[in-house]
């Protein structure tokens, strides 16, 4: 409401010209793309170059200047809890009966979201310009990657459904150009593929829950549909909430369209970082989060949520168990702490679901990007069994990725201690027992596979064949910020529980509100329940150096059973589709090539002509060609005729 | 210049024909002279929507008696609705006759004369406000289209040629006499012959099962035009067959008549059938969505592929024309447009494949994006614009129908909704497999778009972009027209049923029944 | 008196012999002449009828058919000498090749 009240009716005259900054801040990459992509296309015409230097400060000053915007912006918001930017971007349509403005938000929501996309945006693409040096594609590249900022930033900026919707998409698109970046891969271009379809299976949900919204409440933009929320109508609201929960579980990669994700990371490992663990798969949470009212409207919904997360954060979790691909580990791990989000803002902690989706991407960017460092070393050598004792030489990397590996697992007081435990707090605090216990079990998982990942690259010896050679600064210089983030961030959101300030749910607060329940009880319980996470996370990390610490020679082979097989299958969801969904489809396909069309609509029309060919024969027959049988006909015609005429108008006539 | 749109008309048709005559003795003439006719009628359209007014009703109305005795005159009109058909018609046709220049195959210049007396029988079409006169210029468009198929196109365009011609003679002559069928029901209820649309929307026909079929009498015809699912069956074989231009042709002007038609005649004069009968129609449409897209999956050949896909999105339009509601329509004439622009522009481009590398097999091809950049970023372009990515030209024709048909029977809309997928489905398999994946290529020498072609496929590059965000030039000017279209069809008439055996025979008859 | 019944009743006579004969003969002159002879019975009903209501119409038609008869006659007997001399016979049930 605050939102609603603070946007519309006093915007202040003289911040009329700060306000369009915002517009700038998406404006800037999606100008830099279509720079490049023109750029690109003529030199693909005219076979001239162009160099990476030019591409590089072309594709990275849009990011970097609209951080600066977004920093901009945000100091003021700093000051003044209640300032909200607002500002219109273009109508976008106007048919009658409604009209279809698009327009800019940076509320508390949206603020924190723009600074950490905006800032490890720039991040990986000044990494990006070191991991993609020398590609033949260099300047596409950084168009894709622009647009895809670009249309991030729309995604979380706009302040209605519309405008959220086509950011939605767009990065859908990059995504399915970045991962087919490659293209001449079929496989890659494959992936891109199921990754978009997979999308647009969530994304028709998305539409039509958006559609059923506006016919209950009239309205696209948020701060409409919040004032008519209480309107809606009791049996629909829970079907609009999982509508819409299906675009989210689309494009946050939860069971059941999660598969495309693993398949994902046939791109860039940069892109990896940037679209596929910190930006554009924690768009679902933030879409939660962003109709949080919705979701506390339909109890029954929000459940489920919780349900799918915590099934997702377990399944991904023992998948990754056994993924010897360095970024398949990354991954999993992914859509794992995703389903941990969804576990969070589906328990109506939605501060703490965006807290994790906050410090994740600092933790997971600075491992994928840790993991292309060592891939960019490797000379494109992404199995974990030929990698090994690369702490020596990758120093910043091994630093940055042990701190992140930390993060992730769950050690205090590294970022993710504190939003996991947030988030399983809130799980007990809300009742939900059984699914903190999946989450705690989750942690351990964790943990393990993580420190697994984290020995077998750097612990050990060298059991590749390539030379390693270091990462350039160009690539340090990212992975020490996002490092650092792993470190730091966490304090920003540190448990209210035991009485310490927690900035990040105060910061949410005009949304969410707040509440501070530091009763003594509450605060020992808390304390337990931390232990026991650290505990699970800390065994999980022993048990990796047990098995995985000190590995010399071959990584031994898992043994072969059928928990390993199910692990190796991924539970058969891509079989199952595979059997179940395209194959059939593409059955059907060529059956209607070739026999539907064929066969049976035009045979039916070929019959149709063959029965008027057959009619036709019969009547040949009657035409005798003698001239008296004619004759016959005419007459007799002529007194059928004469008949029908006496008989019908003038009855009287034979009566005389 | 009260005579503008006979001039839009008449200046294609009668150019066409006389460059027709001199394409034996004149050959050197004909192209430039017919590219010139087609600038100037395009010059004319532009005039046409310059001096439009965004308000209801009929605008630059001609009207001059024909046939009077018969309620025959000739009249033309354009409103909000046939404004920017009216507008596409000439662009495309110059398009089409600039891609027939500077192609490789040379075109003889009956075909450049044809292609005018094509534009002619299209402008007629969507001009027309009489029903004969509708009538008249509807299979005028037939006739030049028979012998551009018949004469230059595909090995196999005899067969496909035939089917093509007799199921639109099939839908058109039940259409005439449907014609013929509501001139006596006009006759019969006001004692005079009037064959002008605006007096025949008065006459509103009742629900009976005559109504009913005579409602289907003037849907056919339109129907196959469209085509509607299970209608369709000329659709992939003349669109295979057919020369690329004129596919182009096709797919982006003569089916959007159908569509148009359906708009203009079948809907207003039976509003009171559209509650029983858009059920039944709605589910053929979906039908026709669903199996158009998976039947372009099975497809092997790419203009077959691309005609599937037509079939696929041009039953989106129907679902949105007996949807009517005011989104739904706004959206139908805003994805008329899309289609038109993205389908055809995916046409235009396989004639260029077809034109350099000779075969539109699929297998045959592949990994083109390494070879030519240029045209695969078109191609993938008009593919994103045809599946509806938001910010391109098809996102809002398919946002507003599926708006309209989900707040009205929402699971009719998850029905329709499917097409986001399957659309994808189809398309990305195909850049999939023609644009990515290692070079596959029967000739040696790259695919170069030269300057000329880039010049005349800008205009459908900077629709897609431009009318994907903004919107308000085109629903400015439809606005007004659909709000008074919805009124007419909401409007409460007396209804009156119409008679088999009517009671039109003349008095003395009855004299001597008496 | 003669009343309109005796000449109609005439009329029919020469009509249906006129039929008749159209009917049961072979000979393609004869079918000619009872083509004619129904004309005839045609034109006595109308000078008959226009007679009888005193109107000049019946006239005019009798005088049009008896032109049109004329102008046949001359046609159709140069046709019938031209397929005489082609076909060497005047049997119509020899001439059968317009069949279906």
């Amino acid at each position: 409401m605050l939102l609603h009240a603070t946007a519309h009716t006093t915007l202040p005259t003289a911040s009329l010209q700060l306000n369009s900054l915002l517009n700038l801040v998406v404006l800037l990459p999606l100008a830099g793309a279509l720079v490049l992509g023109l750029g690109t296309l003529y030199n693909a015409q005219n076979k001239t170059g162009i160099s990476e230097r030019v591409v590089t400060a072309i594709g990275c000053a849009g990011p970097l200047l609209a951080t600066v915007l977004a920093f901009l912006l945000f100091l003021p918001m700093m000051g003044d809890p209640s300032r909200v930017w607002h500002s219109p971007l273009l109508t976008w349509m106007d048919i009658g009966s409604f009209k279809i403005e698009l327009g800019l938000v940076m509320d508390h929501l949206s603020g924190i979201m723009l600074l950490m996309i905006t800032f490890i945006g720039t991040l990986i693409h000044l990494f990006s310009a070191s991991y993609m040096q020398g590609d033949r594609s260099f300047s596409r590249y950084f168009a894709y990657l622009n647009l895809f900022l670009g249309s991030m930033l729309l995604l979380i900026l706009s302040d209605n459904m519309i405008g959220l919707f086509m950011g939605w998409e767009g990065v859908g698109v990059c995504s399915y150009l970045l991962i087919g970046f490659w293209f001449e891969d079929a496989a890659k271009a494959g992936a891109g593929t199921k990754a978009f379809l997979l999308n647009r299976v969530g994304d028709l949900g998305f539409i039509l829950g958006i559609f059923l919204l506006f016919q209950e409440t009239g309205a696209f933009d948020f701060a409409g549909i919040q004032a008519h929320i209480g309107q809606t109508s009791a049996e629909r609201l829970p079907l609009i909430a999982f509508l819409l929960l299906v675009g989210a579980l689309g494009k946050s990669a939860q069971i059941p369209l999660h598969v495309w994700l693993p398949d994902a990371m046939a791109g860039p490992t940069p892109v990896s970082a940037l679209i596929h663990a910190a930006t554009m798969v924690t768009a679902g949470v933030y879409l939660v989060a962003r109709l949080h009212f919705v979701y506390t409207a339909t109890p029954s919904v929000a459940w489920l949520i919780i349900l799918i997360g915590g099934l997702t954060a377990l399944m991904a979790a023992s998948i990754a168990l056994v993924q010897n691909d360095i970024k398949k580990v990354l991954a999993y791990s992914t859509v794992s702490q995703l389903g941990y989000m969804f576990m969070g803002v589906g328990a109506g902690a939605y501060a703490a679901g965006i807290f994790h989706v906050f410090t994740h991407a600092f933790f997971k960017a600075a491992l994928f990007l840790g993991a292309g460092a060592i891939i960019h070393a490797l000379h494109h050598e992404q199995d974990l069994r030929k990698m090994g004792g690369l702490r020596s030489k990758l120093p910043i990397t091994h630093l940055a990725m042990l701190v992140s590996c930390l993060a992730i697992a769950g050690i205090p007081p590294f970022a993710g201690f504190f939003s996991k435990d947030e988030i399983l707090w809130s799980l007990w605090e809300k009742g939900h027992f059984v699914f903190w216990g999946m989450g705690l079990l989750t942690a351990g998982l964790t943990a393990f596979y993580m420190f697994r990942l984290y020995f077998l690259a750097f612990g050990g010896t060298y059991r590749g064949e390539h030379e390693a050679h270091p990462e350039p600064l160009l690539m340090k210089l990212p992975l020490g910020l996002l490092g650092l983030g792993a470190v730091t961030v966490g304090f920003l959101g540190m448990p209210a529980t035991l009485g310490l300030p927690n900035w990040f749910v105060h910061w949410l607060a005009p949304l969410y509100g707040e509440h501070h329940a530091s009763d003594p009880a509450a605060q020992g319980l808390s304390l337990i329940l931390m232990a026991a996470s650290v505990l699970v996370a800390g065994a999980g990390i022993l048990l990796a150096l047990k098995r995985f610490g000190k590995i010399t020679g071959e990584v031994p082979a898992l043994p072969e059973n059928a928990l390993t097989a199910l692990l190796n299958e991924k539970f058969g969801f891509d079989s199952l589709y595979q059997t179940a969904v395209v194959g059939p489809i593409m059955a059907a396909g060529r059956f209607c090539r070739q026999v539907a069309e064929p066969v049976m609509i035009d045979g039916l029309i070929r019959a149709g002509i063959w029965g008027y060919y057959a009619f036709s024969l019969c009547l040949r027959t009657l035409q005798f060609g003698q001239l008296r049988a004619y004759a016959h006909y005419l007459i007799f015609g002529l007194f059928i005729l004469a008949y029908v005429y006496f008989v019908l108008h003038l009855p009287g006539v034979f009566q005389l | 210049m009260n005579h503008l749109l006979s001039l839009l008309i008449f200046l294609p048709l009668v150019g066409g024909l006389v460059l027709l005559a001199l394409s034996r003795k004149f050959a050197s003439v004909v192209k430039p002279a017919a590219l010139g006719i087609a600038l100037i009628n395009l010059l004319l359209a532009a005039l046409v929507g310059f001096r439009f007014q965004p308000q209801a009703g009929f605008q630059m109305e001609e009207k001059l008696a024909w046939i009077p005795k018969m309620g025959i005159e000739y009249h033309l009109a354009i409103d909000g609705i046939s404004l920017f058909l009216v507008l596409l018609i000439p662009i495309f046709i110059l398009i089409a006759l600039c891609m027939a220049q500077f192609s490789k195959n040379a075109y003889p210049p009956a075909f450049f004369a044809l292609l005018l007396c094509f534009e002619a029988g299209l402008l007629g079409t969507t001009l027309a406000l009489n029903l004969f006169l509708f009538y008249l210029f509807w299979e005028l468009m037939l006739i030049p289209a028979f012998f551009l198929i018949g004469l230059w196109g595909g090995p196999k365009r005899k067969p496909a040629v035939l089917k093509f011609v007799i199921y639109t003679m099939a839908g058109s002559l039940v259409f005439l006499l449907s014609i013929l069928f509501l001139g006596v029901q006009f006759y019969s209820k006001t004692g005079e012959w009037s064959f002008a649309l605006p007096q025949l929307y008065q006459l509103r026909m009742g629900m009976g099962p005559v109504a009913s079929l005579l409602f289907f009498g003037f849907a056919l015809a339109f129907l196959i035009k469209v085509p509607l699912f299970p209608l369709h069956t000329w659709l992939p074989d003349t669109y295979s067959e057919a020369p690329t231009i004129v596919t182009f042709l096709l797919s982006g002007l003569m089916a959007k008549m159908g569509i148009y038609g359906l708009l203009r005649i079948t809907i207003p004069l039976f509003p009171q059938l559209l509650e029983r009968w858009a059920p039944l129609l709605s589910l053929l449409a979906i039908a026709g969505i669903v199996y158009g897209a998976i039947a372009a999956l099975g497809q092997t050949n790419l203009k077959r592929l691309i005609a599937y896909s037509s079939l696929s999105h041009m039953s989106l339009l129907v679902l949105g024309v007996f949807t009517w509601n005011l989104a739904s329509l706004q959206g139908t004439l805003y994805h008329m447009i899309n289609h038109a622009v993205a389908t055809g522009a995916l046409f235009l481009l396989v004639s260029l494949i077809e034109e350099h590398y000779g075969t539109t097999e699929i297998a045959e091809l592949g990994g083109l994006a390494k070879e030519t950049p240029l045209f695969a970023s078109l191609f993938l372009l008009m593919t994103f614009a045809s599946i509806g990515v938001p910010g391109l030209n098809g996102f809002v024709g398919e946002f507003l129908i599926l708006l309209g048909v989900t707040t009205q029977v929402p699971l009719l809309g998850l029905g329709a909704g499917l097409t986001l997928i399957l659309s994808a489905a189809y398309m990305l398999w195909l850049t999939q497999r023609l644009l990515f994946g290692p070079l596959k290529s029967p000739v040696a020498e790259p695919l170069k778009l030269c300057r000329y072609r880039q010049i005349v496929l800008a205009p459908l590059v900077l629709a897609v972009v431009l009318m994907g965000l903004y919107t308000q030039p085109v629903f400015e000017r439809t606005t007004a027209s659909v709000r008074q279209y919805l009124q007419m069809l909401h409007q409460p008439q007396q209804v009156s049923e119409p008679t088999l055996l009517s009671d039109t025979l003349p008095a003395s008859e009855a004299q001597i029944h008496g | 008196m003669l009343g309109p019944a005796h000449y109609l009743t005439v009329s029919a006579i020469l009509f249906f012999l006129g039929l008749a004969g159209f009917i049961s003969r072979k000979n393609i002159f004869i079918l000619f002449l009872s083509l004619e002879l129904m004309l005839n019975g045609i034109n006595l009903s109308f000078v008959a009828f226009s007679r009888f209501f005193n109107q000049l119409d019946g006239h005019i038609f009798v005088f049009f058919v008896i032109a049109v008869a004329a102008a046949e006659a001359a046609i159709s007997l140069a046709l019938i000498i031209l397929l005489f001399k082609n076909r060497q016979t005047l049997n119509v049930d020899d001439f059968d090749t317009l069949k279906g």
